[in-house]
Parts: structure tokens; sequence; C-alpha cells
């Protein structure tokens, strides 16, 4: 039986746009993976690059915490320090 | 009033207020493109934004400076897209009594904007390719 599993959108700025070489990600994920989860797996995808550099998950536009559940649909911002002025 | 707005393309011709008889101190402050980003030559900036939480995280930020330093009314507007060098990319337009609370307020309001509201800058070369700005805050 294969394990259930939650389709989500990723959405990337700056650097990590640049290294992703996309600003816009579907990712699968097991069920009841957690916004951390999602971090570990963008941050296997990165390797060595940007290694260290914090990153927040808003979930629909909100801020979101690292135990923060994530849904099938959900829209995930990946959030590096901002630079705006 | 508190008033905050992302805009894509030039911002509103500035205009003086009239009328305002409790304001005593009016602060101006136009953030403009520098011609240089990370000790290359470019002719423009390219400000990203997650557009649904930058517009709710300016618009706190306008609520919480407008508090803190008690004005009669702060304007905020920061341009995304491409922004040529020489533009003005941010305006900050604070309204008080009095000049002191005008002032600070300005800089804290600009100093929390950089640090919260999620906008990066890309420098914009004359090839038109484009480099995300350093991980510096400030």
């Amino acid at each position: 039986m294969t394990a259930p599993e939650v389709k989500i959108t990723v959405l990337l700025f700056s650097h990590l746009r640049h290294a992703l070489g996309s600003g816009k990600l579907t990712i699968t994920l097991a069920a009841g993976s957690t916004a951390a989860d999602l971090v570990g797996h963008i941050r296997e995808m990165l390797g060595e690059r940007l290694a260290g550099m914090p990153m927040r998950v808003a979930v629909n536009g909100q801020f979101a915490t690292d135990d923060t559940i994530l849904q099938a649909g959900d829209e995930v911002a990946l959030i590096p320090p901002v630079q705006g002025g | 009033m508190v008033m905050t707005e992302l805009v894509e393309g030039p911002l509103p011709q500035w205009a003086e207020a009239q009328g305002l008889t409790e304001t005593g101190a009016e602060v101006i402050f136009h953030g403009r493109v520098r011609d240089r980003e990370q000790d290359q030559e470019i002719v423009a900036l390219y400000y990203e934004a997650y557009a649904s939480l930058a517009d709710d995280e300016l618009r706190t930020i306008g609520e919480e400076t407008a508090s803190r330093y008690s004005l009669l009314d702060l304007t905020c507007h920061h341009r995304i897209g491409e922004v040529p060098v020489g533009a003005v990319s941010l305006r900050v337009v604070a309204r008080a009594r009095h000049r002191e609370a005008a002032l600070e307020a300005v800089t804290w309001m600009v100093d929390q904007l950089k640090r919260r509201v999620p906008i990066w800058k890309w420098g914009v070369l004359s090839s038109g390719e484009r480099f995300p700005s350093g991980l510096a805050t400030k």
C-alpha cells in the first residue's frame, strides 16, 4: 500500500529562486509533513549552497511555525532575509 | 490616518498638502536607486515581493509607527518591479505636531521595513541580466 502524500506549491524568492532556477515548485511530501520538514527538503536540494541562510515559512499568506502541518493544496512561501527599501 | 501601498510603476507625484493646521513637522523620505550594487554597475534594481504578505506587513508597520510616535498621519509607498537608477523606490511621509517625533518615526519605519517586509532586490545589468542582492538586511 502506498503511504499517503500531499502535494504543495512552494514559492521561492531572491537567492532561493536564483539557486533553484525557479520561483515556483510543486513538491510532494508524506502526509503529516511540517514546515520544518519542507525546509529540510529544500536544504537537501540546495546541497552546500546557501548553507546557514535563515528561512522563514509562510503558509497561505500567514507566517507559520516549524511544526505547522502542511495540507494538500497549501501554498508555502520560503522567505529568505528581506531587503526592501 | 495611515496609508501604505506597494506600487508597480512610478510613484504618484509628490504634492504639498494644504490646510494642515495641527502639523508642525512634515518629514519626507525618498529612497533612491544607486548606480552600483555589490560592486557592479547596474541600470536598475528589480524589487521582488511576496505581495500578499508584504502588503499586510507594510500596513502593520505603518500602524505601529503612527501609534509609537503619535503621528497625525503617515503614508508609505514602496515600488515593486524594475526601478531605474536615480528613481525613487520608497517614499515615507510622516506628519506630527513636533519635529522630533516625525524625524524619529521615519527612521524607525524604514528600519522596520528593511527587516520585516518580504521584498528583495535584484541588480539589473545593462545586458538585462539580474542577480540577487547580498543577504545583508540594510
